[in-house]
């Protein structure tokens, strides 16, 4: 069995904690994304987020490493923007969400991964991504030119659908592998260290940036 | 080099923190275990298994060649019987695996490894297989000494086997030397992990405690990396372990004789051993029913009477919890015919369940375990329901507390803390500086609800910028649930802009109303001219000075109707003349009678340059600014702006003013404030309204006449003289000395004309036009001391 494998590399499982945050315009599928990732579930109607909810995932990083993903899911309505810092500091990762059919979500998105950028989040990995695949007759923003800016802006790119769950646990795989480790895991490979290294502040759960490790 | 103070665990981990409280590394080691046991228990979701056959052999050789020896093949058993007959490969199992002892029996053969024995014995057992030959692979083979183990596979599943590793132990003369010992293989069939032991105990019927001790010692020293022996699904151990029999030599005779070994058993070391778990615990074995297996004649099938006979030669299997009835014996004997040597060959044919992990479906699986677990993680998360979940406040006028409530249910399973919290654009407070919210913070169990009342009141403090609509009455809370999401709510308000609460700069350029007016009007108003007073605060004290003069000494004494107040304040914000009508309710017509003879005097006397002189001797920059011409831009100031400086005036200002004064609140004459009729009531209220009007249009100026900074500095004058009070108010920027000499000249007349005590006016006006900084602690003595600064202005020149 892959456990017995593990035992015989002479390595220990390692589980690392991240803080994910999920940024984008309002109705572009940022809470389905989140639903479709943690509870394999799709609403077609959803309320839209007054807040920022909060979920936790584990995933399987690769045989031998597990994450802990602590997702923030932030409203993504215009009067709400100025609250968006206090969930993407600190992030190891950002999911920058725009719906292929309305271009306009797209060009909000890009305003996202540059403001990311201006706010020297520079160890927040950045994963673009155009929703909403399934209603690839109303396409608006291609594929093409999503995955040039991506390209251009240092970000991991993804297409998904929420509604049919396209792409959806690769992303957030990917983005956890791409997520930067702690260090003193990468010295020590022991769990004991890792969570020691990322686990400093008091209430996991909080957003703000001052008192949150996750 | 400092040596690490840091504890270090039995495996050279580092514990990170010494702490007492939650280890967060073992729970997270906890939920792996938890995260794998659950996998495990759904291992038929993505285990393929499949069934093979493993021939497992052991024979102490006692140090005879190989050329010696007879044909192998009966003890292999699956060959067939010519070499010319085709090889069923089915009948072959897929795996072969044979242990030798006693390779080489020779002293020197304790030091060193023969290489040509075990090339002999291998060439024997592959001589053996005959036709099968072809369809066996050997994959490993390992030899310590006399110990020699074997192990093909056949070679239609050869690539299910990978993983191959071997090992050896010696633990014969002082513990290391191997003519005692084991040899090990291991590999992995499909994912399944499995052991091959082939060892060789200490000999003598005496030595039991030493194979047993030898048994645990390789057990712990037989390793493949991290891993141990029992690191796997299987262990198969093989081998002579030379237990013996412990009963009497008669006893044994007797049951061979009648050919009842099985008898026997229960004298069997090894498994009065495994039975008092001394050694070879949880291990099984397939049913012995040959003979014991030691120690012929060689040659002969004849026991050699100088040993005991026993089983030395045993195969054994263990599995590893959760693997249980994997292995299964399906023949278990001796063979006869092979007697070559003092021990005889032992074969058993084992079935063994391996699996296949399906990468795919373990993955899903995987992911299922991961998301059950997600999903009652996240259940632990607390959640709330707001109503509602955005307040509006609707109109919020100046001082005025609008109450809302913002209703916290606890929907979740777990209790709830919650709290309001500061944002990147309110970095240091979780509300406005207009919103108070009651309570901030609370914890509610599953089920309870809490209602939270939240109240906003622009008072001075907040009416700046909300007054000249740079800012807007609203923001949004950030409610946090301890270790769970953020709620947001709205708040919105809509402020009733006022000239109460509205800073001195921007009344004195608002000449409309002020209640209609947006950002870019008051942006444009600013640059427009200015007026020397606001015209509120003219109003006002034109209203009293016309209307208020016959209040007795009570003016400034009574609050008046708050509702009438309400509608005063409306009419100076939309701009409307005050009404005395409504004002007075009726009494108008003879309070302007009286009204008009003090306007009268006022407008003649020229109340307020005279009184600029009578208190500004030697200011000129105030002088400046009240003279006649700065009055213009006032438009309703036109015919009580006119007039003429008179001395004379002034001096009987300040007379009368001394004499106020000095009588302590009396004036001679003076009809006593009690209301005569209802009429009379109706307008004592009517004026203390207004007046009040005055005192809180005063009070609401977001910086006080008075500026903070000159604070100190007056209430010190108001412990020496007049003198020095005059001194202090020197200080004033011009816009505010203005204001202040007009409301002196106003206030001065008004107690001149005996409609209000110097005290009280000293009193209430002190309260407004003395503020203490926020940042200064005011003492018990600036009340009074502030009140006898005011008192120092209001008297007139040269009375000191």
């Amino acid at each position: 069995m892959a456990e017995q494998r593990n035992q015989a590399a002479g390595q220990r499982p390692t589980r690392f904690t991240y803080k994910f945050v999920l940024l984008g315009e309002s109705a572009v599928g940022k809470s389905s994304i989140v639903t479709r990732f943690a509870r394999n579930e799709f609403n077609q109607y959803n309320e839209s987020t007054i807040g920022a909810a909060f979920v936790t995932k584990d995933v399987a990083l690769d045989e031998m490493s597990t994450a802990t993903l602590r997702i923030w899911d932030t409203a993504g309505q215009e009067r709400y923007k100025s609250l968006a810092p206090m969930y993407y500091r600190n992030a190891e990762g950002a999911v920058v969400v725009y719906d292929i059919t309305q271009s306009e979500t797209f060009a909000k998105a890009k305003a996202w991964v540059s403001e990311l950028r201006r706010q020297n989040e520079s160890r927040t990995v950045i994963a673009l991504v155009g929703n909403k695949v399934d209603l690839a007759d109303k396409r608006t923003v291609t594929k093409e030119e999503g995955a040039a800016y991506a390209a251009e802006a240092g970000a991991l790119f993804f297409e998904t659908s929420a509604q049919n769950g396209q792409s959806v646990q690769t992303l957030f795989e990917e983005l956890a592998r791409k997520a930067p480790r702690p260090v003193a895991a990468q010295q020590q490979g022991s769990s004991v260290n890792v969570l020691s290294a990322s686990s400093g502040g008091r209430d996991s759960g909080n957003a703000m940036g001052n008192d949150c490790a996750c | 080099m400092e040596i690490s103070a840091l504890p270090v665990t039995g495996n050279g981990e580092e514990v990170a923190k010494p702490e007492l409280g939650e280890p967060v590394a073992s729970i997270s080691r906890v939920k792996e275990a938890w995260i794998a046991d659950s996998l495990k228990k759904r291992q038929q979701e993505f285990m393929d298994e499949q069934r093979i056959r493993a021939f497992v052999g052991t024979w102490n050789v006692n140090g005879r060649a190989a050329a010696e020896t007879a044909d192998l093949s009966e003890w292999l058993g699956f060959v067939p019987a010519t070499e010319d007959e085709p090889v069923d490969i089915t009948k072959v199992p897929e795996l072969v695996v044979v242990g030798f002892q006693e390779l080489d029996a020779r002293a020197e053969a304790f030091v060193y490894n023969d290489a040509a024995k075990d090339m002999e014995w291998t060439e024997a057992i592959e001589r053996a297989m005959g036709g099968a030959r072809g369809v066996l692979e050997k994959v490993a083979s390992r030899q310590l000494i006399g110990m020699f183990l074997l192990v093909y596979v056949r070679t239609d599943i050869r690539e299910w086997i990978t993983e191959v590793q071997t090992t050896a132990v010696g633990c014969g003369i002082m513990g290391v030397v191997g003519n005692k010992g084991a040899v090990a293989v291991r590999l992995m069939a499909q994912d399944t992990m499995i052991c091959l032991v082939c060892a060789h105990l200490a000999h003598d019927a005496a030595q039991v405690g030493r194979r047993n001790t030898q048994f645990h010692d390789l057990c712990k020293r037989l390793q493949f990396g991290d891993d141990t022996v029992f690191d796997h699904n299987y262990v198969v151990w093989l081998g002579d372990l030379n237990y013996r029999l412990v009963a009497d030599t008669a006893t044994v005779a007797r049951a061979l004789i009648s050919d009842e070994p099985q008898t026997l058993l229960e004298f069997d070391q090894l498994k009065l051993a495994q039975t008092q778990s001394q050694a070879f615990a949880g291990f099984h074995e397939g049913d012995i029913e040959f003979a014991p297996t030691y120690k012929f004649m060689v040659g002969t099938d004849t026991y050699d009477t100088r040993r005991q006979p026993a089983w030395c030669d045993r195969v054994l299997w263990w599995m590893r919890a959760g693997n249980e009835g994997g292995v299964r014996s399906t023949e278990y004997t001796s063979i006869d015919t092979v007697c070559t040597s003092d021990h005889r060959p032992v074969r058993a044919m084992l079935e063994m369940d391996i699996w296949r992990v399906d990468a795919e479906r373990r993955r899903t699986a995987y992911l299922q375990v991961l998301r059950e677990l997600d999903r009652a993680e996240n259940e632990c998360i607390p959640t709330a329901t707001l109503d509602p979940t955005a307040v509006e406040f609707g109109a919020v006028h100046f001082g005025q507390a609008v109450r809302r409530q913002l209703h916290v249910d606890n929907t979740g399973h777990v209790p709830l803390e919650f709290s309001f919290v500061a944002t990147p654009t309110r970095v240091k407070s979780a509300a406005p500086e207009w919103l108070h919210i009651s309570p901030a913070e609370g914890m509610l169990l599953p089920g309870q609800s809490a209602d939270v009342q939240l109240t906003v009141v622009v008072d001075q403090r907040t009416s700046a910028a909300l007054s000249r609509r740079a800012a807007e009455l609203q923001d949004i809370l950030v409610l946090h649930l301890r270790g769970g999401r953020d709620y947001f709510v709205q708040v919105q308000g809509s402020y009733q802009t006022s000239v109460f609460g509205m800073e001195l700069e921007v009344l004195v350029h608002c000449k409309g109303s002020v209640r209609e007016m947006g950002a870019d009007d008051f942006e444009r108003c600013l640059r427009s001219g200015r007026l020397s007073v606001p015209q509120c605060v003219w109003r006002l004290a034109d209203f009293l000075a016309r209307f208020g003069t016959d209040r007795g000494l009570s003016l400034f004494g009574h609050p008046g109707d708050t509702a009438l107040v309400g509608r005063i304040r409306e009419w100076l914000d939309r701009d409307q003349e005050l009404d005395p009508a409504e004002i007075l309710q009726g009494s108008a017509p003879q309070g302007q009678a009286r009204g008009e003879s003090l306007q009268a005097s006022l407008t003649e006397q020229t109340l307020v340059p005279s009184a600029a002189h009578s208190l500004m001797d030697g200011t000129a920059a105030a002088l400046e600014l009240l003279s006649p011409g700065t009055w213009e831009t006032t438009p309703e100031s036109d015919s009580s702006a006119e007039g003429s400086e008179g001395d004379a005036g002034a001096v009987d200002e300040a007379a009368a003013l001394e004499r106020v004064a000095d009588g302590a609140g009396e004036l001679a004459g003076a009809p006593l404030p009690e209301a005569i009729d209802g009429q009379t009531a109706a307008h004592d209220v009517g004026v203390d309204s207004v007046a009040t009007c005055l005192v809180e249009l005063l009070g609401a100026l977001p910086a006080p006449l008075i500026p903070a900074e000159l604070y100190s500095a007056c209430i010190e004058a108001g412990a020496l003289s007049r003198a020095a009070a005059l001194e202090a108010v020197e200080e004033l920027p011009p816009a505010n000395l203005t204001v202040l000499v007009y409301l002196l000249a106003f206030l001065r007349d008004a107690v001149e004309r005996g409609a209000a005590s110097a005290r009280r006016v000293a009193h209430v006006f002190a309260a407004v036009l003395l503020r203490a900084p926020a940042a200064l602690a005011p003492a018990d003595s600036d009340v009074e001391r502030a009140e006898q600064f005011v008192w120092f202005l209001l008297r007139s020149h040269g009375s000191v």
